[in-house]
């Protein structure tokens, strides 16, 4: 095996690949108490409207079976749940338990409950039979995982055919002016804010780290085509700050 | 639908759903008027503004700006019959009239603009989960009391009404007036230095 494939990006560091996850575990077991606040601040709210576009994208049903993966505090979930219905299936993944205890108890007190279950599970070897989901989504979290292709596959062997992948991820700003901007804003600002808020900014300078070492569009438009996608295409939000990716299994 | 476009109906979307909601939070009742609805997607076309769907939660209304199954019940209206469709007499005519085209079951339909029309808002209640039940009382009571003294004003003297709104009116400085003014006193502005200029040379 070469040395590239034993190590992986950790923001700017290179690490070896088994001490991503808990690295990664690290930095989410210390923003889980304030993850929401920090998202609502850190994007002026918008986020919300990014996962609202992803949801608008998905073609969900009532009855359908859905997988959160990443999903974190349980923001797309909540929605997912009650489109579904009571005879819907959603499950809230993440490799994270701080915050999937988060996320179950912000959902339990809003009462949603019933057709939301709760799994701990790594994205590159997800503990679900073969052709179960209709949906799968994965919000704000691809970038975190070790081996991105292993977990496309993984996700492709347990959608249905005929369901669709959509992945919800930052990405390369389309203009360059909007770049600049965007570069002064995530180094400058952002790990201050993190400080002042979560007194933590190492987790986000990390998350603006690893935001830059993230694959662009076309790059992880061609890695869902390679682990099985079809269709596959991408809609780019707030210039592109963020990208809506889609694919289907046929 | 190109992305942008996706993107502006999304946040369309997000308004009408939070104001829908919003509005149906002054209601304690409402939660049991949604539980008849459970589980209904009402699809609601403005037009010519793009079609959004109503799916309805013993929680909440969410709007999404695609749905690929069949919705329960479709409306296709213009926004200005809006009002006309708060009048309940008036849905009859505007169905024949073709003015409002319906698919689908129309009691959903029914219920679904029931959400809004039985609300009793329970404005005080919420002014006082803020700012306490004393300042609420008040402040409702107030607007109460002016809204009555408005009205009765308006009952009693209509006249006295439409003179007091002429007399705030006149008090209204036209754009044309003002500006005549602001050139008369130009005006007296350089005379006045010429006369300065004229004493200074004479008492040299």
């Amino acid at each position: 095996m070469s040395l590239d494939q034993e190590t992986t990006h950790f923001g700017f560091k290179t690490i070896e690949k088994q001490q991503k996850v808990a690295k990664v575990a690290e930095v989410f077991h210390s923003v889980a108490a304030k993850y929401d606040v920090m998202n609502d601040l850190m994007s002026g709210g918008v986020h919300r409207l990014w996962k609202r576009f992803a949801i608008d994208c998905s073609g969900i049903r009532p009855g359908q079976k859905v997988l959160d993966l990443a999903g974190g505090t349980g923001d797309l979930t909540a929605k997912f749940s009650r489109i579904t219905g009571e005879k819907g299936e959603v499950v809230l993944a993440d490799i994270n338990d701080s915050m999937l205890k988060v996320g179950r108890a912000k959902l339990r007190d809003r009462g949603i409950a019933g057709n939301v279950s709760y799994v701990q599970a790594n994205a590159e070897a997800l503990p679900f039979p073969d052709n179960h989901f209709d949906l799968i989504t994965i919000g704000f979290g691809l970038r975190n995982v070790t081996d991105k292709d292993q977990a496309l596959r993984s996700m492709f062997r347990v959608l249905k055919p005929g369901g669709r992948l959509l992945v919800l991820e930052f990405s390369k700003p389309s203009s360059e002016f909007l770049s600049k901007a965007y570069d002064t804003y995530s180094f400058q600002i952002l790990p201050k804010l993190g400080e002042l808020v979560a007194n933590d900014s190492e987790s986000y300078q990390y998350l603006a780290e690893s935001i830059r070492m993230h694959p662009d569009q076309d790059t992880l438009q061609q890695m869902m085509n390679d682990a099985g996608f079809e269709g596959t295409q991408y809609y780019n939000l707030t210039g592109g700050i963020v990208a809506l990716h889609r694919g289907y299994k046929f | 639908m190109t992305g942008q476009s996706k993107a502006i109906v999304n946040v369309v979307g997000a308004a009408v759903e939070t104001f829908s909601n919003q509005i149906m939070s002054l209601d304690k009742n409402s939660a049991q008027r949604r539980s008849k609805l459970e589980g209904k997607v009402i699809s609601i076309t403005p037009s010519p503004f793009p079609q959004l769907f109503f799916i309805v939660s013993k929680d909440q209304i969410d709007v999404l700006s695609q749905f690929e199954a069949q919705a329960d019940c479709e409306l296709k209206f213009s926004p200005s019959l809006l009002l006309a469709l708060a009048k309940r007499e008036s849905v009859s005519d505007l169905l024949k009239s073709e003015q409002l085209e319906v698919e689908g079951d129309i009691k959903v339909a029914q219920k679904f603009a029931d959400l809004f029309l039985e609300m009793e808002a329970d404005i005080e209640g919420r002014l006082a989960s803020y700012f306490g039940d004393v300042i609420a009382y008040q402040v409702l009571r107030n607007l109460r009391l002016l809204v009555q003294a408005i009205k009765q004003m308006a009952k009693s003297s209509p006249q006295r009404l439409s003179q007091i709104s002429a007399q705030e009116w006149q008090l209204h400085l036209p754009y044309e007036a003002f500006n005549y003014f602001k050139r008369d006193l130009e005006e007296l502005e350089s005379e006045l230095d010429a006369l300065e200029l004229r004493i200074r040379d004479l008492e040299a």
